[in-house]
C-alpha cells in the first residue's frame, strides 16, 4: 500500500534551508521593515495591518480551499478543503503521516522556509490569500501564533520570553514589557509560580509551566488565530488540563486549530473535527457526529483505535 | 601433594590495573609538563625579576648593555654594564595587535560561520568547512611571509593611506593618522593575526550552530520575527557561552602567535608604537627575535630578562582564560539550558 511520507521525512529528505529561499525572502523582508510599526502594546491593542484585515477584538475566520501541499516531487496534502469559523476550535486528528502537522505549518507558511515545499489552492485569511504578493508574512505569523509540540523557550529571562515577540514587533519601554509580562503570565495562570523571578531562566521551569509560557509567549503578540500542534503530547496530565481550560477560555476571541493525537483531548476541546488520512481529508463535521456517528468508515477505524 | 585447583577468578573490569595506572599518567603529564614549564622559566627569571623590579613594566628600553665588558653585579644579579630593559611597549604591542585581531577578526568569523551554518545548502557548507579547517591549518610561517611580502605592501598602499587621510584629527582617533610606514607594524601584524584566527574561531563557532535545536528557532519564526531576529535572539544566545570560548581560543592564539608577527611587526624594540601603522614587536615575537643575541650574553642576564618577559606573556594568557571562564560564569546565568526542561 502506498503510504505518503511524513512532513518530517520530507524535511528530512530535503534539507531544512535553501539558498534561494533566501533571496526570495529578500524582498519579502524589506517589505517587512516598512510594515513593521504594527503593533500591539500592553494597553494599546493591534492595529489593521496588510495581512489581517480586521477590528481589534474581533476573531477571524480562515477558509482553506482546495489546498495540496508538498515537498520536492511529493504531495503530502491533496486536495483539503476545510472552514475554520471565527472564534470556533478545531481538532485535526489522524494517524502519524496523515499530513496534519503539514496542514497545520502551511497555514502560517512556516513551510515556506523549508526546501521543496509546494502548493495548490489557496487559503483565505478574512478573505485574503495567505499568498497574496502584498501579504507581510512576518505580520502574518504575528496574527496567526503557534504552540508547538515541545516546550520551546528562548535562551532569555522569562519576562524577556514573554516580550520577545512583541519587540520584534516594535519597541517596547522597560515599563510596558513589565506590564505585557505580568498580564500574559496571569493570563496562563504562571505568574504565581514565577512573580519573584521573572529574571530566571526559563528552562528551569518545568515542562508544564515551560509550555504554559511559550503560550503566554504566542498570546502576547495578540494572535487572531492560534495554531496548537499537539500543544499537550510531552506534558503531564494536570498540565494538560490547564492548557486545555485555558485554550478553551481563548475562544470565541481567537480561532484556534489543534492538532492532536488524543482523540479524548480533541472530543474536551472542540467544535468541530477534521480527520485525515493519508494527506487527505476523511471527514469533517461537527465533534460529536464525528465521534459518535461517523459518516465514514476510515473515521470509525481510526476512532475504535483499529489503525494508528 | 595434590594442589586444589584454583577457583575461577572473577572477571576484571575493563582492564583493571595497569590500565587504570596508564590512564593516570596520561592524565598527569599534562598537569605536570605546564608545572614543569611555569618553575622552570620562574626559576630561570628570578635575577631578572630581582634587577628589572617593578619598573620593568613602565620602561620603554630594550638596551642589552655591552656584552663585551666584563659584567657588573648590582644586589647580587650579574649584569652587563648599562643593561636596562622594560616591556611596556611588548605588552602594548603584544595586547594591541590581539585587539585589533579580534576586532577584525571576531565579526567575520561570527559572519562566515553563520552563513555556513545557516544559508548554505549542506554539500557547499560542508565543503566551505573544510576549506575553512585548512585554512586553520597553514603553517604560521607561510602566513608570516605571506604577511611580509604580499600582504604588508598592499597594507602600506592601499589601506593605510586611505585610513589616515580620511581620519578626523580629534582625541584618540590620531592614533589612526601620522605616517602610514612600509607595510610592517601595529596594523599589519593585527590584520595577519586576524586570518590566523578566522578559521579557528569560525570553525568552532560551526559547530556550536549546529547544535542548536530547531525548535526554539522555529518558536521565533513562528512569533514573526526575521531571520536576523532569530539569529540575534535566539541562535547566538543559545550558544553565547561557548562562542565567548571559541573568542577566547582565537585571543591565545593571537596572543601568542609568534613566527608570523616576527616577519611582518617590523621588531622594532624599545619604542612604544606611536600610531597604528607603527613598527612594534610582541612579547613571542621578540623572544624569538632576541634569543640568538640573548645568548651571548655572557653573563646570562639578557636570557634571564627573556624568560621573565615569557614569564608576563604566560600570566597574561592566564588572565585572559580566567577572565573569560568568569564571564562565560555569568551570561550563562540566564542564557544555558540547564536543569529541567527540553
Amino acid at each position: 500500500m502506498f503510504t505518503p511520507p511524513s512532513a518530517k521525512q520530507a524535511y528530512h529528505r530535503l534539507g531544512i534551508e535553501v539558498p534561494l529561499m533566501w533571496i526570495a525572502n529578500m524582498r519579502h523582508r524589506n517589505h517587512d521593515l516598512r510594515e513593521r510599526n504594527l503593533v500591539g502594546t500592553a494597553a494599546g491593542t493591534g492595529s489593521v495591518t496588510a495581512a489581517v484585515d480586521v477590528g481589534d477584538n474581533e476573531s477571524v475566520s480562515m477558509r482553506v480551499e482546495n489546498l495540496t501541499v508538498g515537498f520536492g516531487a511529493v504531495a503530502v496534502l491533496r486536495e483539503v478543503s476545510l472552514p475554520f469559523p471565527s472564534g470556533s476550535i478545531t481538532a485535526l486528528v489522524g494517524p502519524t503521516g496523515s499530513g496534519k502537522s503539514t496542514f497545520l505549518r502551511t497555514l502560517n507558511r512556516m513551510n515556506d522556509r523549508v526546501s521543496g515545499f509546494f502548493h495548490q489552492g489557496d487559503v483565505l485569511v478574512s478573505g485574503r490569500s495567505l499568498w497574496a504578493p502584498d501579504t507581510d508574512v512576518l505580520s502574518l505569523r504575528r496574527h496567526i501564533g503557534m504552540l508547538f509540540q515541545r516546550p520551546n523557550p528562548f535562551p532569555m529571562s522569562i519576562a524577556d520570553n514573554i516580550c520577545s515577540g512583541v519587540r520584534a514587533h516594535g519597541s517596547v519601554t522597560r515599563r510596558e514589557s513589565r506590564e505585557i509580562a505580568e498580564r500574559r503570565l496571569r493570563q496562563v495562570g504562571l505568574w504565581d509560580a514565577v512573580a519573584d523571578r521573572l529574571g530566571d531562566s526559563p528552562f528551569r521551569l518545568s515542562g508544564g509551566q515551560q509550555q504554559l509560557l511559550c503560550l503566554a509567549r504566542a498570546l502576547a503578540v495578540q494572535p487572531r488565530i492560534l495554531l496548537l500542534d499537539e500543544p499537550t503530547s510531552s506534558l503531564d496530565p494536570v498540565s494538560t488540563q490547564k492548557i486545555e481550560d485555558l485554550i478553551r477560555g481563548l475562544t470565541p476571541e481567537l480561532t484556534v486549530v489543534v492538532v492532536t493525537h488524543n482523540l479524548a483531548q480533541a472530543a474536551r476541546l472542540s467544535d468541530s473535527i477534521a480527520f485525515f488520512y493519508q494527506g487527505r481529508l476523511v471527514e469533517h463535521g461537527a465533534t460529536e457526529q464525528v465521534m459518535q456517528r461517523p459518516r465514514e468508515k476510515q473515521t470509525e477505524n481510526y476512532i475504535a483505535g483499529r489503525f494508528d | 601433594m595434590v594442589r586444589p585447583r584454583s577457583l575461577p577468578r572473577a572477571p576484571r573490569v575493563s582492564g583493571g590495573r595497569p590500565l587504570r595506572a596508564a590512564g593516570g599518567a596520561a592524565a598527569l603529564i599534562p598537569l605536570l609538563a605546564l608545572v614543569f614549564v611555569v618553575v622552570t622559566l620562574a626559576i630561570e627569571a628570578i635575577p631578572a625579576i630581582h634587577f628589572n623590579g617593578w619598573g620593568f613594566f613602565i620602561r620603554s628600553a630594550w638596551r642589552p648593555g655591552n656584552l663585551y665588558g666584563a659584567g657588573v653585579v648590582t644586589s647580587g644579579v650579574n649584569h652587563p654594564p648599562g643593561a636596562s630593559y622594560g616591556v611596556l611597549p611588548l605588552i602594548v604591542g603584544t595586547v594591541a595587535s590581539s585587539a585589533i585581531a579580534l576586532i577584525i577578526g571576531v565579526p567575520v568569523a561570527l559572519g562566515a560561520a553563520l552563513v555556513i551554518a545557516e544559508r548554505l545548502p549542506r554539500r557547499l557548507a560542508s565543503t566551505v568547512a573544510m576549506f575553512l579547517e585548512l585554512l586553520a591549518g597553514i603553517p604560521s610561517v607561510v602566513i608570516g611571509l605571506w604577511g611580509a611580502l604580499t600582504f604588508g605592501p598592499i597594507v602600506a598602499r592601499d589601506i593605510a593611506p586611505i585610513l589616515a587621510d580620511h581620519v578626523p584629527d580629534v582625541g584618540l582617533l590620531r592614533f589612526f593618522a601620522g605616517p602610514t610606514g612600509y607595510g610592517e607594524g601595529l596594523l599589519t601584524s593585527g590584520l595577519v593575526l586576524a586570518t590566523m584566527i578566522i578559521p579557528i574561531v569560525a570553525a568552532t563557532a560551526r559547530d556550536l550552530l549546529t547544535q542548536v535545536p530547531i525548535l526554539p528557532k522555529e518558536g521565533a519564526a513562528a512569533l514573526g520575527m526575521t531571520d536576523w531576529e532569530v539569529t540575534r535572539h535566539v541562535t547566538i544566545p543559545w550558544i553565547r557561552a561557548g562562542i565567548i570560548g571559541a573568542v577566547v581560543l582565537g585571543l591565545g592564539r593571537a596572543l601568542g602567535e609568534t613566527m608570523a608577527v616576527a616577519m611582518v611587526s617590523g621588531a622594532v624594540l624599545g619604542t612604544l608604537p606611536t600610531n597604528l601603522y607603527a613598527t612594534m614587536s610582541t612579547i613571542a615575537a621578540t623572544i624569538v627575535s632576541q634569543l640568538d643575541s640573548a645568548l651571548t650574553d655572557s653573563t646570562g642576564f639578557a636570557v634571564q630578562t627573556l624568560a621573565e618577559i615569557g614569564l608576563v606573556l604566560a600570566v597574561l594568557t592566564l588572565a585572559v582564560n580566567v577572565g573569560a571562564r568568569l564571564l562565560i560564569r555569568r551570561v550563562a546565568g540566564t542564557a544555558l539550558p540547564v536543569g529541567r526542561g527540553v
